[in-house]
């Protein structure tokens, strides 16, 4: 099963960039995105991928497209 | 840690959770009241002598009980108490609907779940020296937990 040799951060994200550059703080972000901050600190870190759900949400938050910001790295999954 | 009936709510607010709360807060009465009752089964098997009773189960049933109704009346204050600060409740709501904390809790019960395997496998073959039943017992538990979850991977398999 092609899963098994997928590594953890196959999805690199923009959050924090992005969120710099807007001068938003993580528990602003969190509040808007209803989840808690430590959630956005494991997605900033990349220790945690986000659901579809999240990321449109992020994406919605952030007026871009979700593929602006959570970026699929077909290398690292092959 | 949440708490024995989290069950994945979807509250998407301080108002729809808080009548999640309460739905939940009657469970806890419901086993405030189990408690109440199994305590009192204790007090009763108290009174029979000891001859034709184990005292030892007298007092497990008894600790059973007055433990399932401390534990809840404590679970219910605490609720009351996270009900009345808006802070605190969607501290706990965030807690219970966050994506991440429903996938460190799942995580956690499929490790644990292995855990309780080794465990009792290990039981079954130390224990079993000593005490006979154990082996059988253990056995069981161990195929009522794998006829359970083969049963379960079905029926979700079906369902999503």
């Amino acid at each position: 099963m092609l899963y098994f040799l997928c590594g953890g951060s196959s999805v690199k994200n923009r959050i924090q960039e992005l969120r710099k550059e807007r001068r938003v703080t993580q528990s602003e972000l969190a509040d808007a995105v209803d989840v808690s901050r430590q959630t956005i600190i494991s997605l900033e870190s990349g220790r945690y991928n986000a659901s579809l759900l999240l990321a449109h949400k992020i994406a919605q938050f952030f007026g871009k497209q979700i593929e602006e910001i959570f970026i699929f790295d077909e290398e690292e999954m092959l | 840690m949440t708490d024995l009936f989290c069950d994945g709510c979807k509250a998407k607010n301080n108002e729809e959770y808080r009548l999640v709360l309460k739905k939940r807060q009657r469970r806890y009465w419901y086993l405030f009241c189990a408690g109440l009752l199994t305590a009192a089964l204790g007090a009763v098997l108290e009174a029979i002598p000891e001859e034709r009773i184990s005292g030892r189960q007298t007092a497990f049933v008894l600790g059973l009980g007055s433990g399932l109704c401390l534990g809840s009346a404590l679970i219910i204050w605490n609720i009351r108490r996270v009900m009345k600060n808006e802070d605190q409740l969607k501290e706990r709501r965030l807690k219970e609907v966050d994506e991440r904390e429903i996938e460190v809790r799942s995580r956690a019960l499929q490790a644990a779940a292995k855990a309780l395997m080794v465990m009792l496998y290990v039981l079954s073959i130390i224990g079993g020296l000593f005490v006979r039943e154990l082996t059988w017992v253990c056995g069981l538990l161990i195929f009522g937990f794998l006829v359970s979850f083969a049963l379960f991977q079905k029926y979700y398999g079906k369902k999503l």
